[in-house]
């Protein structure tokens, strides 16, 4: 009787009883559509995390040193020292990334021993500058410097600020491409840490000294390299052993060296500008944390949970949107449907009162009556629970197809203060900001789908209540006496 | 029928000699269905200067203003009255929809003043079976769904309610139509299934307000017949509500409210009719009739009081 009951009415009532599912569904599903993209652009987040950071590093050490002292004097250029092609001049430096200071390996053993620590590896990361432009130029500053305002000292000139190629610029062009000097000990800590390998093989232990490298699959392709073949860097040939790929499709790291190699390279034997750290538990982060900045008082200590924050690009806006905007969207429109849902039963509710009323006449317990309120609109909030969820499912996965692939970047160098040429190269070869490109996805898991069938039965329980509230208020005798 | 007035003292006097007692009551029907007759212990319903006040644009106003009334097991009785006149009201209070504002009003001895909601409403699931004038049936239920809801709250297992509803309908005469709902129905047979809701559940008291009022001649006599076979042979008391005179000559008793008092309480047979008013002047029609009509009543002239 109770079912065949509640049935019937909801198939008498059919537009009400579809709207009020409908407004619960509608609610629903946009909790299902934000709460997927959150945890997309979660996902996306760790993914990028991983991808910039490495899965198996909780901390990395980092030092910030004046730019001057780094940069000045690298770029100092003379005719003598760079090669001439026709009118042209072409010049490879590889330096270590500019504005990074460095710390003796010693510190990397100091860390590994501290409590709470797993292991503790070291990295130097460098950047080779490919500077070309006009020789002319090149000589035209050089008899400049000579008679005392030379590049690279002192303030620039009026005018040479602005855009690289403006009135006054030099017409030189600066591309680069970054490389990593690994602990080839422990790969699975530090830069190779956030990467998938594509062909060959990775370091291994013993090859500290060796002269082989491991290159990004997009740097592979760009310079046409594969496995087996030679790298020239810094006037040294390297065997291409590998190529890899940044786990979220990201431009990450274009050369890997062992560290002797590299510190070689820039003649910084002993010394690194990365100190990667492997916690022995989540927990233990901040600890670590905490006493790697008193071991290292001026150095830079991040954790993931650091860098998170410093995720900027349309990543971090979708995070912002589905954060702020979505939630509130969605708890607007829920409470909207809990309150029309309320409404509309307790409209129905009074549209009835002769049916109530007569129940009561004939010995129906008010609880009775509210019960059969409530069985009436759990159903509805039900069938808003199934619509609710495949509406949802649908918006999550219109939303995954439909939306472009995010981009996330973290700047990980040095802000650039100095204006001028100088400011410019520094900028150009500093630009250590790493970008990502993360494909949207928008999940709905076993517990969203729970989570949005709560909250429609949560949304007819609150309608069933006002309904049954107001059923039970009623007086049968009143009841009947306004149908008279 | 031409009423004839006749002198109190004299109806008191023949009647007086007839040795009855002081109470109203009516001759035993003769019961037929399986009902038993009621015991006669004490009456169904006794009212006692029972006043219900409603307020209306902030004044009070008394839908029944001290009313004395009782009604024994098996009786039929009519109250008739002009609109407001306080009989829906006389009967929502004896159908313990509602408390009385005052004074006391019991049922079979059970003191329905002094009961809260849910005690009314067992004696509403047990005691009483009501008939509505727009019969009230449950739109979206059938015929058979429509009766078994009377028995929900009696706690009567599923199967024994389609048994019972349908053998309800079968008295009734509505067995081919147990599976229509409400509006494949006509008015008249909605009638029969809203008293076959009302009868299923055995009820001491059938309570019909206006249970003619939606229907047609034809089919208006084909309810009063159901519901004078109703108290005829399964023993039931019976208070209907009505306007139609036609209804209400018959039924061996009558009761007027005006304002909300008893303006006058009327004993009828075919042969006649005894009529006593507020002011207690008694009149019969034929006076010759007055006798034979209220020892038909087994009541005493002298003694029609409430």
């Amino acid at each position: 009787m109770f079912f065949t009951y509640v049935w019937r009415e909801l198939r008498r009532r059919k537009r009400q009883a579809l709207l009020t599912s409908l407004g619960l569904a509608l609610g629903v599903a946009l909790v299902v559509i934000v709460s997927a993209v959150t945890t997309g652009v979660g996902d996306a987040q760790q993914d990028v995390l991983k991808s910039l950071y490495g899965v198996g590093t909780d901390v990395t050490v980092t030092k910030s040193v004046e730019m001057q002292e780094s940069m000045r004097g690298q770029f100092r250029m003379s005719t003598d020292d760079v090669e001439k092609v026709g009118d042209q001049f072409v010049r490879d430096t590889v330096i270590a990334t500019p504005g990074a200071g460095t710390f003796l390996e010693e510190r990397i053993t100091e860390i590994a021993q501290m409590d709470d620590v797993a292991a503790s590896v070291g990295g130097l990361l460098l950047t080779n500058a490919r500077v070309s432009g006009d020789y002319e130029w090149l000589e035209e500053r050089e008899q400049l410097e000579q008679s005392g305002s030379g590049f690279g000292q002192g303030p620039p000139p009026e005018g040479e600020e602005g855009a690289g190629q403006g009135a006054g610029m030099p017409p030189i062009e600066i591309t680069t491409f970054s490389m990593a000097g690994v602990d080839v000990s422990d790969v699975e800590l530090g830069p190779l840490g956030s990467v998938e390998l594509v062909d060959g093989r990775l370091f291994e232990a013993g090859e500290e000294a060796d002269n082989v490298a491991v290159i990004s699959s997009s740097y592979a392709k760009q310079e046409e390299l594969a496995v087996g073949d030679a790298l020239t860097v810094g006037e040294k040939e390297y065997e291409v052993i590998g190529t890899v790929a940044s786990q979220a499709g990201g431009e990450g790291v274009n050369v890997y060296l062992p560290l002797v190699r590299a510190q070689k390279l820039v003649d910084s034997e002993g010394k690194v500008n990365q100190i990667y750290v492997r916690a022995d538990s989540a927990e233990s982060i901040p600890a670590v944390e905490a006493r790697i900045a008193e071991l290292l008082p001026a150095a830079t200590v991040t954790s993931a949970e650091d860098l998170a924050e410093q995720v900027s690009g349309s990543l971090g806006s979708a995070s912002s949107l589905a954060d702020r905007l979505g939630t509130w969207l969605a708890v607007a429109v829920l409470a909207a449907a809990f309150l029309v849902a309320g409404l509309l039963t307790m409209a129905g509710v009074s549209r009835r009162t002769t049916e109530f009323g007569t129940l009561k006449a004939i010995g129906w317990r008010s609880r009775r009556i509210v019960g059969q309120v409530m069985g009436e609109s759990l159903l509805q909030g039900v069938i808003g629970a199934v619509l609710g969820v495949g509406l949802g499912i649908l918006g999550a996965v219109l939303v995954a197809q439909l939306s472009p692939d995010l981009q996330a970047s973290v700047a990980t160098g040095p802000e650039i203060q100095e204006g001028g040429m100088v400011g410019r190269m520094a900028s150009d070869l500093l630009d250590t900001t790493q970008t990502v490109s993360i494909e949207m996805t928008a999940p709905v898991g076993l517990d969203l789908v729970l989570l949005a069938v709560g909250l429609a039965l949560a949304g007819a329980v609150f309608a069933g209540i006002l309904g049954g509230w107001r059923a039970a208020r009623l007086r049968p005798a009143e009841a009947l006496r306004r149908v008279e | 029928m031409k009423r004839l007035d006749i002198e109190i003292e004299e109806a008191r006097t023949a009647l007086a000699q007839s040795g009855l007692t002081d109470e109203w009551s009516l001759p035993q029907p003769v019961h037929a269905g399986s009902a038993a007759p009621r015991s006669a212990a004490g009456p169904l319903y006794r009212l006692d200067a029972v006043q219900k006040l409603f307020t209306r644009r902030g004044a009070r106003v008394a839908a029944l203003d001290g009313v004395d009334l009782t009604i024994e097991n098996g009786e039929f009785v009519i109250v008739m009255g002009s609109t407001g006149s306080g009989k829906s009201t006389l009967l929502m209070l004896l159908g313990a929809l509602d408390r009385p504002s005052a004074g006391t009003l019991s049922c079979e001895g059970q003191d329905l003043s002094r009961l809260g909601e849910s005690g009314l409403c067992a004696v509403r699931g047990r005691l009483v079976g009501f008939v509505f004038q727009s019969f009230n049936l449950i739109p979206t239920l059938t015929a058979l769904e429509n009766v078994e809801t009377a028995l929900v709250p009696l706690g009567v297992s599923a199967g024994e309610r389609r048994e019972r509803a349908l053998a309800a309908l079968a008295d009734v005469g509505l067995s081919q139509r147990a599976g229509h709902v409400p509006g494949e129905l006509s008015g008249g047979e909605q009638q029969r299934v809203a008293i076959a809701r009302a009868l299923v559940k055995d009820p001491h008291v059938l309570l019909a307000d206006e249970p003619t009022g939606n229907l047609d001649e034809k089919t208006r006599d084909d309810i009063v017949g159901v519901l004078e076979s109703v108290w005829r042979e399964r023993g039931k008391t019976l208070i209907v509500v009505t306007h139609d005179s036609s209804v209400a000559a018959r039924a061996p008793r009558l009761i007027r409210l005006h304002e909300g008092r008893v303006v006058e309480h009327v004993r009828q047979n075919g042969a006649g009719v005894v009529s006593r008013a507020a002011d207690g002047s008694v009149v019969a029609t034929p006076p010759a009739a007055a006798t034979a009509v209220l020892e038909e009543a087994g009541t005493p002239v002298g003694a029609m009081a409430p």
